[in-house]
C-alpha cells in the first residue's frame, strides 16, 4: 500500500488529521485481516494494535526523517520474515554498529558518566536506543531527528486517545 | 631617634591623647626651635650634614639627644602639667623605653644620615625615616630638620629611590603612619608607587602569555565550525524544550535526561492505549494491568460502561441534576450529540460507520438503546477532557 503523498507540512492538525486517517485505515485492515476477537490472542491483537500505530506514523511522515525509515523497513522486514520465515540481511549494518557499542563497556568508570568510544555521552546512547534510526547520526541530527519523532509520537498519542474516549463512551 | 619620635607621636595620636599630643608637640618644638636657632643645634646639625668625623655626629647628636631628653625629662612633671587633659599614665611607661632607644636610633638615624649625605640615592630607609618626620614636621616640628635646606635633598632621593624595589618597606612604614598629617603626601607617594609597580609588574607579564582571543571572536577555522555546532546544537536543544511539556530546565544534562524520560512516556502511553483500543472502553487502569489481566476486565468493563449509562439514564428521568453529579462523581461529562457527532467527522472521516463497529453483538443493543434514549433527550455521554 503506497501512503498517499501529503504535502510537507508539519502543521500539528494537519499531521493529526493526516495520522488519524491513515492509524484508522491501518486498524481497519488490521482488523480486516484477522478478525479473532477473542480473549486468548489478545497480547497478539495488543502488538498488532501497537505496531498499526507505528506504521501509520512512520507512513505518514514518510520518508523524510531517518527514523520513519527506520520503522517502516523494521515493518517490512517483519513482514517478509513472518512471511517467508527467513531474516533479511540488510539491517546488518544497524544491528552491527548497535553490538559494537554494546561490547566496548567502560569499566573504568563505573559511577562517572558513561562515555562511548564515539565521544558520546551515556544520555546520547540513551536517546539512540529510543529513537529509531538515529544510531549513525550525529549529535546535531540526532537532536533534530528526536524533536520530530517526539511531536509525531505526541500527535499519535493524541489520535489514538481521542479514538478510545469516542468508541469508549458511545 | 627621629623614626621613633616619630612613631611616639602616632602613639599619642593613637591613644587618643590629644591634649598631651599637642603639648607635647609644642614644647617639642619649641625646645627643638630654640635648640636649632642655637649654636649647639646648627653645629650638630652642620656636623651632620658634613659629616667630618664619624664619632662627632653621634657625639653631637648624643649632646642634642640629650637636650632633648633634658627637654622629655620634664614630660614627667609635664604629664601632671597636663594631666588636666586626660590620663596622664601613658607617658610615664613609655619614657624609660624612650631614652633606651633615643640612644639606640641615635646612632643609627647618624648612620643614616650620613649614607644620605654620601649619596644622593641613599638607602630607603633614611629617605622613608625622615620623610616621615618630614611630614610630622608639617605638624609641628618643622625646625627638627630644616626642611628648606634637607627637602631638596630628600625629594631627589627619594625620587631616586622610588624607581628601586624597595616600595614594600615603604609601605610598611606608611602603614604605621595611621592619621599622619602627611598622608596624603604617603598615599600620592603609594599611589606612585603602585602605578609604578603595576606597569613594572604588567610588562613583564604580557610577553610570556600569547595574546588569548576573546570571547566569541576566535579566527580560527576549526573553532568556527566548533561555535557552529554549538549554536545549531543550541538552538535544536532549545526547539525540543518547548516540545517537551513542564521543564524549565537550563543545564543540557538535565534537558536530555528530561527529553529521553518524555519519549519513554510517550512509547508507553502507545502501549497503553493499543491496549485499550482492544476493549473498546476507556481506562488506562483496564489496560495497565496486562494482557492476561484484560480478557475477563473487559466484559466488566463493559458491563460497567452499560451499567453506568442505565443509571444514567435512570437518573436523567428522575432529575438532571443528580445525573449530572453521578457522571462528574464518575468523571463524565454530557455534551449534545450533535458536537460529539461533529467531532468524530472532523477527526476521522469515515465516521458513521465506525462509531458502531466496535459494539458488535452483545453490548450494542443496550448500547444503542442508551443511544436512542439519550437522543431523545439530544445529549450523549462522552468523557470529560
Amino acid at each position: 500500500m503506497s501512503p498517499p503523498q501529503q504535502p510537507s507540512s508539519t502543521n500539528p492538525n494537519s499531521l493529526k488529521i493526516r495520522l488519524t486517517h491513515r492509524f484508522l485505515h491501518n486498524l481497519n485492515n488490521l482488523n480486516k485481516k484477522r478478525s479473532n476477537l477473542d480473549n486468548t490472542q489478545i497480547h497478539q491483537r495488543y502488538n498488532r494494535v501497537k505496531l498499526a500505530a507505528y506504521a501509520s506514523m512512520a507512513h505518514v511522515v514518510g520518508s523524510r526523517r531517518a527514523w520513519s525509515r527506520a520503522i517502516l523497513w523494521k515493518i517490512r522486514n517483519r513482514k517478509v520474515s513472518t512471511r517467508h520465515k527467513r531474516v533479511d540481511h540488510k539491517p546488518t549494518n544497524h544491528h552491527h554498529a548497535r553490538s559494537i557499542k554494546r561490547r566496548t563497556t567502560n569499566h573504568s568508570n563505573p559511577k562517572r558518566e558513561y562515555v562511548d568510544p564515539n565521544g558520546n555521552s551515556g544520555q546520547e546512547v540513551k536517546l539512540r536506543k529510543l529513537v529509531p534510526g538515529v544510531e549513525t547520526m550525529d549529535a546535531c541530527g540526532l537532536l533534530d531527528e528526536t524533536a520530530d519523532y517526539i511531536k509525531c509520537l505526541a500527535t499519535q498519542v493524541e489520535v489514538m486517545r481521542n479514538l478510545v474516549d469516542l468508541f469508549s463512551t458511545i | 631617634m627621629v623614626n621613633f619620635i616619630c612613631w611616639l607621636l602616632v602613639y599619642q595620636k593613637h591613644q587618643r591623647k590629644k591634649n598631651i599630643l599637642v603639648l607635647f608637640v609644642g614644647f617639642f618644638s619649641t625646645f627643638l626651635i630654640f635648640f636649632t636657632f642655637s649654636q649647639e643645634s646648627q653645629m650638630s646639625l652642620q656636623d651632620l650634614r658634613n659629616d667630618t668625623t664619624s664619632f662627632d655626629p653621634t657625639v653631637t647628636h648624643d649632646d642634642f639627644l640629650n637636650q632633648l631628653l633634658s627637654g622629655l625629662q620634664p614630660t614627667v612633671s609635664w604629664s601632671d602639667i597636663s594631666a588636666a587633659g586626660a590620663g596622664d599614665g601613658q607617658n610615664k611607661p613609655t619614657l624609660p623605653w624612650d631614652v633606651d632607644h633615643f640612644d639606640d636610633h641615635s646612632a643609627f638615624l647618624s648612620s643614616k644620615l650620613r649614607q644620605h649625605q654620601i649619596t644622593a640615592a641613599g638607602a630607603s630607609n633614611t629617605l622613608k625615616s625622615l620623610q616621615l618626620p618630614r611630614d610630622f614636621a608639617s605638624a609641628g616640628d618643622t625646625a627638627l630638620f630644616q626642611n628648606d635646606v634637607i627637602d631638596g635633598s630628600f625629594f631627589n632621593g627619594f625620587a631616586g629611590s622610588l624607581t628601586s624595589g624597595q616600595i614594600q618597606q615603604f609601605r610598611n612604614l606608611s602603614a604605621q603612619n595611621f592619621g599622619a598629617p602627611g598622608a596624603t603626601a604617603v598615599s600620592q607617594v603609594q599611589t606612585a608607587s603602585a602605578t609604578a609597580g603595576g606597569g613594572g609588574g604588567g610588562t613583564p607579564s604580557q610577553p610570556r602569555q600569547r595574546v588569548r582571543a576573546r570571547r566569541g571572536q576566535a579566527t580560527d577555522p576549526h573553532s568556527i565550525a566548533e561555535r557552529l555546532r554549538r549554536e545549531r546544537i543550541a538552538e535544536r536543544m532549545k526547539a525540543l524544550q518547548e516540545l517537551v511539556p513542564n521543564t524549565n530546565k537550563t543545564d543540557k544534562a538535565s534537558m536530555l535526561d528530561d527529553i529521553i524520560d518524555y519519549v519513554k512516556f510517550l512509547q508507553l502511553q502507545v502501549k497503553v492505549l493499543s491496549m485499550s483500543r482492544l476493549r473498546g472502553a476507556a481506562g488506562a487502569t483496564v489496560a495497565a494491568k496486562g494482557g492476561d489481566g484484560g480478557g475477563p476486565a473487559s466484559s466488566l468493563n463493559n458491563d460497567t460502561t452499560t451499567v453506568t449509562e442505565n443509571q444514567v439514564v435512570k437518573l436523567m428521568e428522575e432529575d438532571m441534576g443528580s445525573a449530572m453529579q453521578y457522571l462528574q462523581g464518575k468523571g463524565l461529562c454530557l455534551m449534545p450529540i450533535s458536537l460529539a457527532t461533529t467531532i468524530s467527522t472532523a477527526r476521522c472521516h469515515p465516521s458513521g460507520s465506525r462509531i458502531n463497529h466496535p459494539f458488535g453483538g452483545g453490548p450494542c443493543s443496550p448500547n444503542m438503546s442508551v443511544l436512542t434514549v439519550q437522543s431523545a433527550n439530544g445529549v450523549c455521554v462522552k468523557d470529560s477532557p
